[in-house]
């Protein structure tokens, strides 16, 4: 009877509703088309087939072209593969990176409270909140003295990560009765933390880590300034491949090639999809 | 003097701390306080044709230009503010979109995947397959011939390729945002809506009386980014016409000059002026919000 009651949408919500599904339905028709547009294309014979009529929906399944875009895609002396590879160590070893010095650094923070961690923590926040824009140039002349730019040593930047506030409120609500049960069997700091507290913490860091994966193998702002020369990332390969090769002859090779670079961050996604909608509200999940 | 176990602890202690922190505090030194530092004496640091002076001179620069008509600056300045303006009815259209989600909408779980698959694939091929699509041979062009009218060139003319910039800002980017409020929606107990309904509240007091006072913290917190994010807001200038076009913002202008390596002094200077222009504005904002927060009492 409740439940009845508790269901029932009067007519103008009725209506509000059918509205708005119709708009969000056209809007997200809309958004995938240009995805499948892009997956169409990348089925064509070649790139004749393609100019002469590239709209119309594939006549044969080329997927020959998704081996040949790792042979064809070249950028700046790297060849498609070595562009994922590139991508790879980016994405994946770049946030590990990041985070590992985080969570060491916010564990301290969270945990050990003193006059030295809460300045810490208060400076972290205020240089969230101070909106500084000059920092490129300075950071620019900096990468170049220090002669990391075009290296995998770019890499080093994610040692500024002094305190992760999201990996604080993680520490701050672990349980602390393992650790105290450890430190009177007689566990110093370091297996405290690297036995007791990080395994507690990983189910949540894990969800930054494939967030953050996702984010670095979809940057392109950052590589596309220290990297792409010598090290071209999918990101900003494709941009370049695009741009700088005039004319791309072979648009199918081209679209299999973008597709392909989609995949990855779509299939990370797929698997942690509910820990991600679920668990980060403040996040940097923003592409 | 002996040292007791006490002192011990708290030597082995401090050592654990120190060595835990060495890498983040050497990074922050580094990558914030040093680079930070070099950037304020790069503001005044002139460059001339062999030499480097020290002066106001990016500055006086600087504002020259803005008072010049139509240069590169004043451009700039009112497509970041009208890019600015964009990220609220961007926000908007986010939390009507999580509502409907949040209400579990035929075919929500579709509708949030689609919304968010921009966010999940790089912008560079999403942007590179949207300008086959709105190119003149493209599907909308095709479909236009049938009415027998000719696709306008969206991304080389200067009366499209803002507009172009923006639609496309606001139909890809929704799902960003979307999640956030959908995770702090989801985060609202169910009974407060259900004895609502049992009250007899209409859906529309419902999103108003309830659903924003209860998701209030997540849009406090996106209202201050967005704010201290005042001078960088920007479209995808560099996917699609790199200025061309009446096209720069302050954001892009910036990140064109890092790109060449070029003009590195102004560039410093100019981003101090806009830190200095938000500071001020953020400061009083976040004083705002944390006066609602007050009130709403969360």
């Amino acid at each position: 009877m409740g439940g009845k009651l508790l269901k029932r949408k009067s007519a103008s919500e009725v209506i509000v509703r059918v509205i708005a599904f119709t708009i969000m339905l056209v809007h997200c028709l809309g958004i995938l088309y240009v995805f499948l547009y892009g997956f169409n294309a990348s089925l064509k014979a070649n790139g004749r087939v393609f100019v002469a009529d590239p709209n119309s929906f594939a006549k044969e399944l080329n997927f020959a072209n998704y081996v040949r875009a790792f042979k064809e895609m070249r950028v700046n002396d790297n060849s498609y593969f070595q562009m994922v590879f590139n991508s790879v160590w980016y994405s994946v070893g770049g946030t590990l990176f990041s985070l590992a010095v985080a969570a060491c650094s916010t564990y301290v923070v969270a945990r050990f409270k003193n006059k030295f961690t809460r300045l810490i923590f208060n400076i972290c926040i205020f240089v969230m909140i101070f909106p500084v824009v000059g920092a490129g140039p300075a950071t620019y002349r900096l990468y170049v003295k220090l002669g990391i730019t075009q290296t995998p040593f770019i890499l080093l930047s994610g040692l500024n990560n002094l305190c992760h506030l999201m990996m604080y409120a993680f520490f701050s609500s672990l349980s602390w009765t393992y650790a105290e049960a450890a430190y009177i069997d007689g566990a110093n700091d370091f297996q405290v933390f690297f036995k007791i507290m990080l395994p507690m913490a990983l189910p949540s860091i894990s969800v930054l880590f494939v967030s953050g994966v996702i984010g670095a193998w979809n940057d392109y702002t950052t590589p596309m300034l220290y990297l792409n020369k010598s090290f071209p990332t999918l990101a900003s390969g494709i941009y370049v491949y695009e741009r700088k090769i005039q004319y791309i002859a072979n648009q199918p090779v081209y679209f299999a090639g973008v597709c392909l670079a989609m995949v990855p961050p779509l299939v990370l996604f797929a698997f942690m999809q509910n820990t991600i909608m679920t668990k980060v509200y403040f996040g940097g999940l923003k592409g | 003097m002996k040292i007791t176990a006490l002192q011990k602890r708290k030597a082995k202690r401090a050592f654990f701390m120190a060595v835990m922190m060495l890498p983040a505090l050497i990074g922050f030194s580094v990558f914030y306080v040093y680079v930070n530092f070099d950037s304020l004496l790069m503001a005044f640091q002139v460059r001339g044709k062999t030499d480097v002076s020290w002066g106001m001179g990016n500055f006086t620069y600087f504002f020259h230009q803005l008072t010049v008509p139509d240069s590169v600056f004043t451009q700039a300045i009112r497509n970041t503010a009208i890019f600015f303006v964009l990220g609220y009815v961007q926000l908007l259209m986010s939390m009507l979109v999580a509502y409907f989600l949040f209400k579990k909408i035929f075919g929500y779980k579709f509708f949030r995947f689609v919304f968010y698959m921009p966010c999940i694939i790089m912008a560079t091929a999403t942007a590179s397959l949207f300008q086959y699509i709105i190119a003149r041979s493209g599907p909308i062009g095709e479909l236009l011939k049938v009415f027998g009218k000719t696709m306008p060139p969206l991304l080389s003319d200067s009366a499209y390729a803002n507009k172009t910039l923006m639609f496309y800002c606001l139909f890809y980017g929704v799902g960003g945002n979307m999640i956030l409020f959908l995770g702090s929606m989801t985060n609202v107990s169910p009974e407060v809506f259900e004895a609502a309904r049992l009250d007899g509240v209409s859906w529309f007091r419902e999103v108003f009386q309830i659903i924003v006072p209860l998701t209030w913290p997540t849009l406090s917190v996106m209202i201050l980014q967005s704010v201290v994010g005042l001078t960088q807001a920007s479209g995808p200038v560099f996917l699609f016409t790199q200025g061309a076009y009446n096209t720069y913002t302050v954001n892009y202008w910036l990140y064109e000059q890092l790109l060449g390596g070029i003009n590195l002094e102004i560039s410093a200077a100019i981003g101090w002026c806009c830190t200095l222009v938000t500071f001020p504005i953020a400061l009083i904002v976040k004083r705002c919000l944390d006066r609602i927060d007050e009130r709403i009492g969360v």
